[in-house]
């Protein structure tokens, strides 16, 4: 009698098992709970990305940032002076000496087990920036903010990352160049 | 056999969550999509209202992928090792409310869960400096 009850319980284990895996395949993916969370490292970001400029002349400051922005080699995607808007993107080739050796050092471990692998490198990224103006507070000033933001391609044509590109470089760099082509300084929000 | 006996099930199982998948209609009513979707806001002036969802995005490290001023909408794209979609829209609301609606699309899913959205509009209010209220 037990042993019958327990093979049953264990049949209906093994279907409730299976109803699990099937049901658990099919669930949609979850939106991180951080993923619109407004935190302290946003502030960070911010600064980093943001600066002001002695202008109320937001137009200038969009037409001279477009210029930079071709300068590195971006095409301009979008603009909408209305609203202080400027999008643009720049798709280029990557070549990671230490990737395509990472893949290589893969290579040969696998062949010498014969399962010969070699690990998909980065082929290929698209940068996208956006350049936001606004008028600043006392309206003698123009806040400016630009972002930017990259996707991976490997050789096997998947996506191997996508990221806001966070180096200050980048942004100081970006930001003297703005502050030359229009004759004022950039100075930090 | 026994293994014979399941697929049927585990088929039928997967079968009806491809619909569920596939199903664009959202799993709630227009109402209660509105309720989560959507906020109104005490302000006329629909150009500070747009620009406050602009600098709302980009604190929340969007990057501004489209803005049309004569649409009244924005739209942000999000990547951090996933994609994350975000369109709003600015409409005026008799002659003194802006009414300001987002949709969310997680890489392809769109998102119907109200948390996402109360962050977005909590950003929001900071950025444009007024309460959020429901939209009605």
């Amino acid at each position: 009698m037990a042993k019958s009850v327990t093979r049953i319980v264990a049949r209906k284990s093994r279907f409730a098992l299976i109803a699990l895996i099937a049901l658990g395949a099919c669930t949609p993916p979850q939106i991180p709970m951080e993923a619109l969370k407004w935190s302290l490292e946003s502030a960070e970001v911010r600064t980093l990305q943001t600066r002001r400029f002695q202008t109320a002349d937001e137009e200038n400051l969009l037409t001279a940032g477009a210029a930079i922005l071709q300068e590195m080699g971006f095409i301009i995607d979008a603009r909408e002076p209305k609203l202080g808007v400027l999008v643009g993107s720049k798709r280029q080739p990557l070549d990671s000496l230490g990737e395509k050796a990472t893949s290589i050092a893969v290579l040969v471990l696998t062949r010498q087990v014969g399962l010969p692998y070699g690990l998909p490198v980065s082929k290929e990224q698209l940068i996208k920036a956006a350049l936001v103006t606004r008028p600043g507070e006392n309206k003698k000033e123009t806040i400016v903010r630009v972002t930017f933001q990259r996707v991976v391609w490997n050789t096997e044509d998947k996506i191997s990352s996508s990221e806001l590109l966070q180096p200050p470089e980048l942004y100081r760099a970006f930001f003297v160049r703005l502050g030359e082509a229009v004759a004022l300084e950039a100075r930090d929000f | 056999m026994k293994i014979l006996r399941a697929l049927p099930i585990t088929f039928g199982l997967l079968a009806a969550c491809q619909v569920q998948l596939h199903d664009l209609e959202p799993p709630r009513s227009q109402s209660e999509l509105t309720r989560i979707q959507a906020r109104a806001f005490d302000t006329a002036d629909r150009d500070k209202a747009l620009r406050a969802v602009i600098v709302a995005l980009q604190d929340l490290g969007f990057v501004i992928d489209r803005a049309n001023d004569a649409d009244g909408s924005v739209k942000g794209i999000k990547l951090d090792d996933y994609l994350l979609n975000i369109t709003a829209t600015v409409r005026p609301q008799g002659a003194n409310r802006t009414v300001i609606r987002a949709n969310v699309r997680y890489n392809v899913t769109p998102v119907f869960a109200p948390e996402p959205y109360q962050q977005f509009f909590a950003a929001l209010s900071r950025a444009i400096s007024l309460e959020a209220r429901p939209a009605d």
